[in-house]
Protein backbone atom coordinates (compact mmCIF):
# COMPACT_ATOMS: atom_id res chain seq x y z
CA UNK A 1 0.00 0.00 0.00
CA UNK A 2 1.26 3.39 -0.87
CA UNK A 3 0.86 5.87 1.94
CA UNK A 4 1.45 9.31 0.68
CA UNK A 5 1.40 12.73 2.22
CA UNK A 6 0.70 15.74 0.10
CA UNK A 7 3.94 17.67 -0.01
CA UNK A 8 3.44 21.38 0.36
CA UNK A 9 6.14 23.28 -1.42
CA UNK A 10 5.45 26.58 0.32
CA UNK A 11 6.37 25.91 3.88
CA UNK A 12 6.04 29.51 5.04
CA UNK A 13 2.29 29.10 5.33
CA UNK A 14 2.73 26.89 8.40
CA UNK A 15 3.91 29.82 10.46
CA UNK A 16 0.50 31.44 10.36
CA UNK A 17 -1.11 28.58 12.24
CA UNK A 18 0.57 29.27 15.56
CA UNK A 19 0.06 32.07 18.02
CA UNK A 20 2.82 34.68 18.05
CA UNK A 21 3.89 33.82 21.60
CA UNK A 22 5.20 30.46 20.48
CA UNK A 23 8.25 30.41 18.32
CA UNK A 24 7.19 28.88 15.04
CA UNK A 25 9.66 28.20 12.30
CA UNK A 26 9.72 26.45 8.99
CA UNK A 27 9.49 22.68 9.27
CA UNK A 28 12.84 20.94 9.33
CA UNK A 29 13.15 18.91 6.16
CA UNK A 30 10.69 16.79 4.28
CA UNK A 31 7.87 15.58 6.49
CA UNK A 32 8.23 12.02 7.73
CA UNK A 33 6.17 9.46 5.82
CA UNK A 34 6.20 11.58 2.66
CA UNK A 35 6.49 9.54 -0.49
CA UNK A 36 9.18 10.32 -3.01
CA UNK A 37 8.02 9.17 -6.39
CA UNK A 38 10.16 9.46 -9.49
CA UNK A 39 9.24 8.69 -13.06
CA UNK A 40 10.45 9.85 -16.44
CA UNK A 41 8.80 10.50 -19.74
CA UNK A 42 10.56 9.74 -22.99
CA UNK A 43 9.74 11.04 -26.40
CA UNK A 44 11.55 9.78 -29.49
CA UNK A 45 11.31 9.30 -33.18
CA UNK A 46 11.61 6.21 -35.23
CA UNK A 47 12.17 6.54 -38.92
CA UNK A 48 11.59 10.25 -38.55
CA UNK A 49 8.11 9.74 -37.10
CA UNK A 50 7.32 10.86 -33.60
CA UNK A 51 6.26 8.00 -31.34
CA UNK A 52 3.83 8.24 -28.47
CA UNK A 53 5.81 9.30 -25.41
CA UNK A 54 6.28 6.60 -22.85
CA UNK A 55 6.46 6.98 -19.11
CA UNK A 56 8.40 4.80 -16.73
CA UNK A 57 6.77 3.21 -13.74
CA UNK A 58 7.04 5.40 -10.67
CA UNK A 59 9.73 4.43 -8.23
CA UNK A 60 8.27 5.14 -4.79
CA UNK A 61 9.84 5.16 -1.37
CA UNK A 62 9.03 6.75 1.95
CA UNK A 63 10.90 9.39 3.91
CA UNK A 64 11.58 8.09 7.40
CA UNK A 65 11.07 9.89 10.70
CA UNK A 66 14.19 11.58 11.98
CA UNK A 67 13.99 12.40 15.68
CA UNK A 68 16.13 15.40 16.50
CA UNK A 69 15.65 17.85 19.33
CA UNK A 70 17.69 20.53 21.03
CA UNK A 71 17.32 21.91 24.53
CA UNK A 72 19.11 25.16 25.33
CA UNK A 73 18.96 27.61 28.21
CA UNK A 74 17.90 31.18 27.59
CA UNK A 75 19.83 32.32 30.65
CA UNK A 76 23.20 33.90 29.92
CA UNK A 77 24.46 33.76 33.50
CA UNK A 78 23.39 32.26 36.81
CA UNK A 79 19.96 33.41 37.94
CA UNK A 80 20.50 35.43 41.13
CA UNK A 81 18.28 34.38 44.01
CA UNK A 82 17.99 35.28 47.66
CA UNK A 83 17.46 32.87 50.57
CA UNK A 84 13.76 32.21 51.12
CA UNK A 85 12.81 33.34 47.61
CA UNK A 86 9.92 31.43 46.07
CA UNK A 87 9.34 30.76 42.38
CA UNK A 88 12.87 31.42 41.21
CA UNK A 89 12.97 30.83 37.45
CA UNK A 90 15.49 29.37 35.02
CA UNK A 91 14.46 29.47 31.37
CA UNK A 92 14.95 26.93 28.58
CA UNK A 93 13.99 26.38 24.97
CA UNK A 94 12.99 23.00 23.55
CA UNK A 95 13.24 22.91 19.75
CA UNK A 96 11.84 20.12 17.57
CA UNK A 97 14.29 19.58 14.71
CA UNK A 98 12.59 16.34 13.69
CA UNK A 99 10.84 16.09 10.35
CA UNK A 100 7.60 15.28 12.10
CA UNK A 101 5.30 16.69 14.75
CA UNK A 102 6.14 14.96 18.02
CA UNK A 103 5.50 15.23 21.74
CA UNK A 104 8.13 15.61 24.44
CA UNK A 105 8.42 14.45 28.03
CA UNK A 106 9.96 17.08 30.31
CA UNK A 107 12.01 16.36 33.40
CA UNK A 108 13.85 18.73 35.73
CA UNK A 109 16.71 17.40 37.83
CA UNK A 110 19.19 18.92 40.21
CA UNK A 111 22.82 18.34 39.46
CA UNK A 112 24.70 16.48 42.20
CA UNK A 113 27.84 18.57 42.55
CA UNK A 114 30.39 19.17 39.83
CA UNK A 115 30.93 22.07 37.48
CA UNK A 116 28.05 24.46 37.20
CA UNK A 117 26.68 25.65 33.87
CA UNK A 118 28.18 29.14 33.94
CA UNK A 119 30.92 29.58 36.55
CA UNK A 120 32.02 27.71 39.67
CA UNK A 121 30.46 24.56 41.03
CA UNK A 122 27.08 23.21 41.97
CA UNK A 123 27.01 23.35 45.78
CA UNK A 124 23.40 23.22 46.89
CA UNK A 125 19.92 22.10 45.93
CA UNK A 126 16.69 24.05 45.84
CA UNK A 127 13.26 22.80 46.83
CA UNK A 128 9.82 22.53 45.24
CA UNK A 129 11.24 22.13 41.72
CA UNK A 130 8.55 22.37 39.06
CA UNK A 131 8.39 22.57 35.26
CA UNK A 132 6.21 25.14 33.54
CA UNK A 133 5.47 25.69 29.87
CA UNK A 134 5.04 29.18 28.46
CA UNK A 135 1.34 29.30 27.62
CA UNK A 136 -0.04 32.69 28.56
CA UNK A 137 1.70 34.66 25.83
CA UNK A 138 3.57 37.00 28.18
CA UNK A 139 7.33 36.74 28.06
CA UNK A 140 8.88 35.30 31.19
CA UNK A 141 7.37 33.03 33.79
CA UNK A 142 4.07 33.98 35.37
CA UNK A 143 1.88 31.90 37.64
CA UNK A 144 -0.61 31.87 34.77
CA UNK A 145 1.76 29.77 32.67
CA UNK A 146 1.02 26.07 32.80
CA UNK A 147 2.77 23.55 35.01
CA UNK A 148 3.33 20.46 32.90
CA UNK A 149 5.22 17.21 32.53
CA UNK A 150 5.10 17.07 28.73
CA UNK A 151 4.84 19.07 25.56
CA UNK A 152 2.08 18.13 23.14
CA UNK A 153 2.26 18.22 19.35
CA UNK A 154 5.32 20.38 18.74
CA UNK A 155 5.49 20.86 14.97
CA UNK A 156 8.69 20.35 13.03
CA UNK A 157 10.95 23.36 13.48
CA UNK A 158 8.99 24.85 16.39
CA UNK A 159 10.58 25.98 19.66
CA UNK A 160 8.82 26.09 23.02
CA UNK A 161 9.88 28.03 26.11
CA UNK A 162 10.01 25.91 29.26
CA UNK A 163 10.72 27.13 32.80
CA UNK A 164 12.15 25.38 35.82
CA UNK A 165 10.62 27.09 38.85
CA UNK A 166 12.04 26.43 42.33
CA UNK A 167 12.05 27.73 45.87
CA UNK A 168 15.23 28.72 47.71
CA UNK A 169 15.56 27.40 51.29
CA UNK A 170 16.06 30.24 53.78
CA UNK A 171 19.22 28.63 55.13
CA UNK A 172 20.97 28.65 51.75
CA UNK A 173 24.42 30.20 52.08
CA UNK A 174 25.69 33.24 50.29
CA UNK A 175 27.24 32.36 46.88
CA UNK A 176 25.81 28.83 46.94
CA UNK A 177 24.92 27.57 43.47
CA UNK A 178 22.26 25.12 42.38
CA UNK A 179 22.47 23.73 38.84
CA UNK A 180 19.27 22.56 37.17
CA UNK A 181 19.04 20.10 34.29
CA UNK A 182 16.07 20.11 31.92
CA UNK A 183 15.79 16.96 29.83
CA UNK A 184 13.33 16.61 26.98
CA UNK A 185 12.55 13.15 25.58
CA UNK A 186 10.87 12.58 22.23
CA UNK A 187 7.47 11.06 22.97
CA UNK A 188 4.04 10.25 21.69
CA UNK A 189 0.63 10.01 23.28
CA UNK A 190 0.82 13.25 25.26
CA UNK A 191 -2.54 14.78 26.12
CA UNK A 192 -2.57 18.51 25.48
CA UNK A 193 -3.80 20.72 28.31
CA UNK A 194 -3.06 24.35 27.44
CA UNK A 195 -1.07 25.38 24.40
CA UNK A 196 1.95 23.11 24.11
CA UNK A 197 1.61 22.02 27.75
CA UNK A 198 0.48 18.45 28.23
CA UNK A 199 0.37 15.44 30.48
CA UNK A 200 1.18 11.77 30.06
CA UNK A 201 2.79 10.28 26.98
CA UNK A 202 5.56 7.79 26.57
CA UNK A 203 8.98 7.92 24.97
CA UNK A 204 9.35 7.11 21.28
CA UNK A 205 11.47 4.08 20.44
CA UNK A 206 13.88 3.97 17.59
CA UNK A 207 13.25 1.31 15.01
CA UNK A 208 15.73 -1.37 16.16
CA UNK A 209 18.85 -1.49 14.03
CA UNK A 210 18.36 -5.20 13.36
CA UNK A 211 14.90 -4.65 11.94
CA UNK A 212 14.62 -4.95 8.20
CA UNK A 213 13.98 -1.56 6.68
CA UNK A 214 11.02 -1.16 4.43
CA UNK A 215 11.35 1.04 1.43
CA UNK A 216 7.75 2.19 1.73
CA UNK A 217 7.40 2.11 5.50
CA UNK A 218 8.33 4.90 7.87
CA UNK A 219 11.13 4.00 10.24
CA UNK A 220 12.10 6.10 13.25
CA UNK A 221 15.72 7.13 13.55
CA UNK A 222 17.28 9.06 16.42
CA UNK A 223 19.57 11.83 15.20
CA UNK A 224 19.91 14.04 18.28
CA UNK A 225 23.24 15.36 19.51
CA UNK A 226 24.77 14.64 22.90
CA UNK A 227 24.32 17.40 25.46
CA UNK A 228 26.88 18.45 28.09
CA UNK A 229 28.33 15.53 30.02
CA UNK A 230 26.83 16.67 33.35
CA UNK A 231 23.33 16.15 31.97
CA UNK A 232 23.88 12.43 31.45
CA UNK A 233 22.48 12.78 27.92
CA UNK A 234 23.60 10.35 25.24
CA UNK A 235 24.19 10.64 21.52
CA UNK A 236 21.21 9.66 19.37
CA UNK A 237 19.08 8.58 22.32
CA UNK A 238 15.92 10.55 21.53
CA UNK A 239 16.70 12.97 24.34
CA UNK A 240 18.50 16.23 24.80
CA UNK A 241 19.18 18.37 27.83
CA UNK A 242 20.51 21.72 28.97
CA UNK A 243 21.56 23.24 32.27
CA UNK A 244 21.22 26.55 34.03
CA UNK A 245 22.31 27.79 37.45
CA UNK A 246 20.81 29.55 40.41
CA UNK A 247 23.26 31.53 42.50
CA UNK A 248 22.49 32.88 45.95
CA UNK A 249 23.48 36.48 46.25
CA UNK A 250 22.12 38.32 49.23
CA UNK A 251 22.82 41.45 51.20
CA UNK A 252 25.57 40.81 53.75
CA UNK A 253 24.89 43.09 56.66
CA UNK A 254 27.14 43.56 59.62
CA UNK A 255 26.54 45.87 62.52
CA UNK A 256 29.04 47.28 65.04
CA UNK A 257 28.67 49.73 67.85
CA UNK A 258 31.45 52.07 68.93
CA UNK A 259 31.59 54.43 71.88
CA UNK A 260 33.83 57.19 73.15
CA UNK A 261 33.63 59.64 76.01
CA UNK A 262 33.47 63.12 74.62
CA UNK A 263 33.33 65.19 77.82
CA UNK A 264 33.18 64.88 81.57
CA UNK A 265 32.07 67.42 84.18
CA UNK A 266 35.61 68.16 85.35
CA UNK A 267 37.93 68.24 82.38
CA UNK A 268 35.33 68.98 79.69
CA UNK A 269 36.29 67.79 76.21
CA UNK A 270 40.03 68.10 76.78
CA UNK A 271 40.70 64.76 78.41
CA UNK A 272 37.35 63.24 79.25
CA UNK A 273 36.98 60.27 81.59
CA UNK A 274 34.03 57.91 81.85
CA UNK A 275 32.89 59.21 85.20
CA UNK A 276 29.33 59.91 86.32
CA UNK A 277 28.04 62.91 84.43
CA UNK A 278 30.31 62.28 81.46
CA UNK A 279 28.79 62.30 77.95
CA UNK A 280 29.33 59.21 75.84
CA UNK A 281 28.83 59.20 72.09
CA UNK A 282 27.76 55.97 70.47
CA UNK A 283 28.13 55.20 66.78
CA UNK A 284 26.29 52.28 65.22
CA UNK A 285 27.78 51.21 61.90
CA UNK A 286 25.60 49.10 59.56
CA UNK A 287 27.60 47.79 56.59
CA UNK A 288 26.41 45.90 53.52
CA UNK A 289 29.36 43.95 52.13
CA UNK A 290 27.46 42.66 49.09
CA UNK A 291 28.65 44.26 45.89
CA UNK A 292 25.35 43.66 44.14
CA UNK A 293 22.39 43.39 46.47
CA UNK A 294 20.76 46.12 48.58
CA UNK A 295 19.26 45.38 51.98
CA UNK A 296 15.87 46.96 52.44
CA UNK A 297 13.73 47.73 55.52
CA UNK A 298 16.81 47.80 57.76
CA UNK A 299 16.04 48.89 61.31
CA UNK A 300 18.48 49.48 64.17
CA UNK A 301 17.43 48.86 67.77
CA UNK A 302 19.61 49.78 70.70
CA UNK A 303 18.74 48.85 74.25
CA UNK A 304 20.04 51.60 76.49
CA UNK A 305 20.62 50.56 80.10
CA UNK A 306 18.52 53.08 82.01
CA UNK A 307 20.35 52.19 85.26
CA UNK A 308 23.63 53.60 83.98
CA UNK A 309 22.72 55.92 81.13
CA UNK A 310 20.36 58.82 80.84
CA UNK A 311 19.75 61.76 78.54
CA UNK A 312 19.78 59.86 75.26
CA UNK A 313 19.84 62.39 72.45
CA UNK A 314 18.05 62.25 69.13
CA UNK A 315 20.09 60.33 66.58
CA UNK A 316 22.29 61.86 63.93
CA UNK A 317 22.08 59.92 60.69
CA UNK A 318 24.81 59.44 58.11
CA UNK A 319 28.12 61.25 58.05
CA UNK A 320 31.37 59.37 58.10
CA UNK A 321 33.13 56.84 60.32
CA UNK A 322 36.87 57.04 60.99
CA UNK A 323 37.31 53.30 61.27
CA UNK A 324 38.15 53.22 64.96
CA UNK A 325 35.51 54.83 67.15
CA UNK A 326 34.46 58.22 65.79
CA UNK A 327 31.55 59.25 63.63
CA UNK A 328 31.33 62.77 62.31
CA UNK A 329 28.87 64.78 60.30
CA UNK A 330 25.46 63.58 59.31
CA UNK A 331 22.03 65.13 59.69
CA UNK A 332 19.61 65.13 62.56
CA UNK A 333 16.97 62.46 62.74
CA UNK A 334 14.57 61.05 65.25
CA UNK A 335 13.92 57.69 66.87
CA UNK A 336 11.00 55.80 65.44
CA UNK A 337 10.42 54.27 68.85
CA UNK A 338 11.90 54.63 72.32
CA UNK A 339 9.47 52.32 74.09
CA UNK A 340 10.89 50.29 76.99
CA UNK A 341 14.32 51.88 76.72
CA UNK A 342 14.78 50.35 73.27
CA UNK A 343 15.78 53.08 70.89
CA UNK A 344 14.80 52.12 67.37
CA UNK A 345 15.71 53.87 64.15
CA UNK A 346 14.54 52.87 60.70
CA UNK A 347 17.54 52.98 58.40
CA UNK A 348 15.59 51.83 55.33
CA UNK A 349 17.72 50.64 52.44
CA UNK A 350 21.43 49.92 52.78
CA UNK A 351 22.71 49.83 49.23
CA UNK A 352 25.32 47.36 47.99
CA UNK A 353 28.86 48.18 49.17
CA UNK A 354 27.63 50.98 51.41
CA UNK A 355 27.46 51.86 55.11
CA UNK A 356 24.75 53.53 57.17
CA UNK A 357 25.57 55.35 60.42
CA UNK A 358 23.42 56.12 63.45
CA UNK A 359 25.01 58.32 66.10
CA UNK A 360 23.67 59.45 69.49
CA UNK A 361 24.88 60.61 72.87
CA UNK A 362 23.98 59.63 76.42
CA UNK A 363 25.09 60.72 79.88
CA UNK A 364 26.52 58.39 82.50
CA UNK A 365 24.51 58.48 85.70
CA UNK B 1 12.63 -2.23 -8.01
CA UNK B 2 10.02 -1.64 -10.62
CA UNK B 3 10.52 -2.64 -14.14
CA UNK B 4 8.04 -2.04 -16.81
CA UNK B 5 8.30 -2.62 -20.47
CA UNK B 6 6.21 -0.37 -22.55
CA UNK B 7 6.09 -1.06 -26.16
CA UNK B 8 5.61 2.05 -28.13
CA UNK B 9 4.01 0.11 -30.89
CA UNK B 10 1.13 -1.00 -28.69
CA UNK B 11 0.48 2.48 -27.44
CA UNK B 12 0.48 3.82 -30.92
CA UNK B 13 -1.77 1.06 -32.20
CA UNK B 14 -4.36 1.76 -29.53
CA UNK B 15 -4.19 5.47 -30.05
CA UNK B 16 -4.56 5.20 -33.77
CA UNK B 17 -7.33 2.65 -33.82
CA UNK B 18 -7.10 0.19 -36.63
CA UNK B 19 -5.21 2.42 -38.95
CA UNK B 20 -2.01 0.53 -38.56
CA UNK B 21 0.72 2.88 -39.66
CA UNK B 22 3.78 2.08 -41.67
CA UNK B 23 5.96 1.87 -38.60
CA UNK B 24 3.90 -0.85 -36.97
CA UNK B 25 6.99 -2.90 -36.35
CA UNK B 26 8.72 0.00 -34.71
CA UNK B 27 11.25 -0.84 -32.03
CA UNK B 28 10.31 -1.22 -28.42
CA UNK B 29 11.95 1.23 -26.07
CA UNK B 30 12.17 -0.02 -22.50
CA UNK B 31 12.68 2.16 -19.47
CA UNK B 32 13.76 1.13 -16.02
CA UNK B 33 13.98 3.54 -13.13
CA UNK B 34 16.10 3.10 -10.06
CA UNK B 35 16.90 5.14 -6.99
CA UNK B 36 19.74 4.62 -4.56
CA UNK B 37 20.81 6.32 -1.42
CA UNK B 38 24.33 7.75 -1.58
CA UNK B 39 25.89 7.00 1.80
CA UNK B 40 29.21 8.52 2.83
CA UNK B 41 31.32 5.80 4.38
CA UNK B 42 34.56 6.53 6.18
CA UNK B 43 36.88 3.55 6.52
CA UNK B 44 40.49 3.75 7.62
CA UNK B 45 40.36 7.50 7.32
CA UNK B 46 39.24 7.42 3.71
CA UNK B 47 35.79 8.56 2.77
CA UNK B 48 34.01 6.86 -0.05
CA UNK B 49 30.46 6.79 -1.31
CA UNK B 50 28.37 3.68 -1.22
CA UNK B 51 25.03 3.16 -2.92
CA UNK B 52 22.30 1.62 -0.81
CA UNK B 53 18.66 0.79 -1.22
CA UNK B 54 16.54 3.78 -0.08
CA UNK B 55 15.18 1.99 2.95
CA UNK B 56 16.18 4.49 5.57
CA UNK B 57 15.83 7.94 4.06
CA UNK B 58 16.00 11.12 6.11
CA UNK B 59 16.04 14.81 5.21
CA UNK B 60 19.48 15.79 3.96
CA UNK B 61 20.23 12.37 2.53
CA UNK B 62 21.62 12.24 -0.99
CA UNK B 63 19.91 10.15 -3.64
CA UNK B 64 20.80 9.17 -7.15
CA UNK B 65 17.94 8.63 -9.56
CA UNK B 66 18.85 6.53 -12.59
CA UNK B 67 16.81 5.72 -15.65
CA UNK B 68 18.09 2.95 -17.90
CA UNK B 69 16.84 2.79 -21.45
CA UNK B 70 17.06 0.07 -24.04
CA UNK B 71 16.16 0.23 -27.66
CA UNK B 72 14.88 -3.28 -28.22
CA UNK B 73 13.76 -2.61 -31.76
CA UNK B 74 15.35 -3.01 -35.15
CA UNK B 75 15.52 0.66 -36.02
CA UNK B 76 17.32 3.57 -34.39
CA UNK B 77 15.33 5.72 -32.03
CA UNK B 78 16.16 9.33 -32.77
CA UNK B 79 15.58 12.64 -31.01
CA UNK B 80 15.39 10.70 -27.79
CA UNK B 81 14.28 13.08 -25.03
CA UNK B 82 14.03 11.93 -21.43
CA UNK B 83 12.10 14.31 -19.20
CA UNK B 84 12.19 13.73 -15.46
CA UNK B 85 10.09 15.88 -13.11
CA UNK B 86 11.80 16.08 -9.74
CA UNK B 87 9.74 14.62 -6.89
CA UNK B 88 8.60 17.48 -4.63
CA UNK B 89 10.52 16.38 -1.52
CA UNK B 90 13.91 16.42 -3.25
CA UNK B 91 16.09 19.13 -4.67
CA UNK B 92 18.75 18.79 -7.30
CA UNK B 93 22.15 18.28 -5.69
CA UNK B 94 24.32 19.26 -8.62
CA UNK B 95 24.10 20.17 -12.26
CA UNK B 96 25.30 17.64 -14.75
CA UNK B 97 25.15 16.97 -18.45
CA UNK B 98 21.46 17.68 -18.68
CA UNK B 99 19.13 20.61 -19.16
CA UNK B 100 17.00 21.82 -16.30
CA UNK B 101 13.74 23.68 -15.94
CA UNK B 102 12.78 25.94 -13.08
CA UNK B 103 9.27 26.71 -14.34
CA UNK B 104 7.54 23.35 -14.17
CA UNK B 105 8.90 22.04 -17.45
CA UNK B 106 7.85 24.89 -19.71
CA UNK B 107 11.38 25.98 -20.61
CA UNK B 108 14.68 24.19 -20.33
CA UNK B 109 18.28 25.31 -20.40
CA UNK B 110 21.48 25.47 -18.41
CA UNK B 111 20.86 26.37 -14.78
CA UNK B 112 23.21 29.35 -14.94
CA UNK B 113 21.14 30.84 -17.77
CA UNK B 114 17.79 30.52 -16.04
CA UNK B 115 16.00 33.00 -13.79
CA UNK B 116 13.65 32.33 -10.91
CA UNK B 117 11.42 34.66 -8.94
CA UNK B 118 12.88 35.70 -5.61
CA UNK B 119 11.04 36.15 -2.33
CA UNK B 120 10.78 39.85 -3.12
CA UNK B 121 9.03 39.11 -6.40
CA UNK B 122 12.02 40.15 -8.49
CA UNK B 123 13.88 37.84 -10.86
CA UNK B 124 17.09 36.33 -9.53
CA UNK B 125 19.54 33.72 -10.76
CA UNK B 126 18.02 30.24 -10.52
CA UNK B 127 19.45 27.91 -7.89
CA UNK B 128 19.60 24.15 -7.57
CA UNK B 129 16.62 24.20 -5.23
CA UNK B 130 14.51 25.88 -7.92
CA UNK B 131 14.87 23.06 -10.42
CA UNK B 132 11.58 21.33 -11.19
CA UNK B 133 12.59 19.13 -14.13
CA UNK B 134 15.70 17.70 -15.67
CA UNK B 135 15.91 16.67 -19.31
CA UNK B 136 18.37 14.71 -21.38
CA UNK B 137 18.46 14.83 -25.18
CA UNK B 138 20.12 12.04 -27.07
CA UNK B 139 20.43 12.26 -30.84
CA UNK B 140 20.06 8.57 -31.58
CA UNK B 141 20.01 5.18 -29.93
CA UNK B 142 21.05 2.36 -32.14
CA UNK B 143 18.99 -0.84 -32.25
CA UNK B 144 19.83 -3.01 -29.31
CA UNK B 145 21.75 -0.23 -27.61
CA UNK B 146 21.13 0.77 -24.05
CA UNK B 147 22.35 3.37 -21.64
CA UNK B 148 21.41 5.29 -18.58
CA UNK B 149 20.85 8.82 -17.44
CA UNK B 150 21.01 9.91 -13.84
CA UNK B 151 20.82 12.86 -11.54
CA UNK B 152 21.78 13.43 -7.93
CA UNK B 153 19.31 14.95 -5.53
CA UNK B 154 19.01 15.64 -1.84
CA UNK B 155 15.99 15.06 0.35
CA UNK B 156 14.72 18.46 1.41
Amino acid sequence: MKRSIQWLGTTGAFALVFSPALAAAAPVGTAANSSISNSVTVSYNVGGVAQTPITSAADVFTVDRKIDLVVTTQDSSAVVVTPGQTNAVTTFTVTNNSNATIDFLLAAAQQAGGTARFTGNDTTDLSNVRVYVETNGSAGWQAADTQATSLAAVASGDAVTVYIVSDVPVATAQAAQATMILTATAASGVTATTGYAGTGGSAISQTPTGTANGKTTMETVFADAQAEAQTGDGLKDGKHAARSDYRVDTAQLSVAKYSRVISDPFSGAASPRAIPGAVVEYCIVVQNASTTISATSVSVSDTVDAATLTGVTAPTIGGSFNGTDTCTGGTGGSWTSTAGGIYQYSVGTVAASSTSLVRFQATIR
Amino acid sequence: MSHRLLTAVCAIALGAGFAVPAFARAPAVALEGDVKLVRQVTENGRTSERLEEPNQVLPGDRLVFTTRYTNGGAEPATDFVVTNPLPGPVKLARVDSFEVSVDGGKTFGALAALKATGADGKPRAAELADVTHVRWRLASIAPGASGEVKYFAEVR
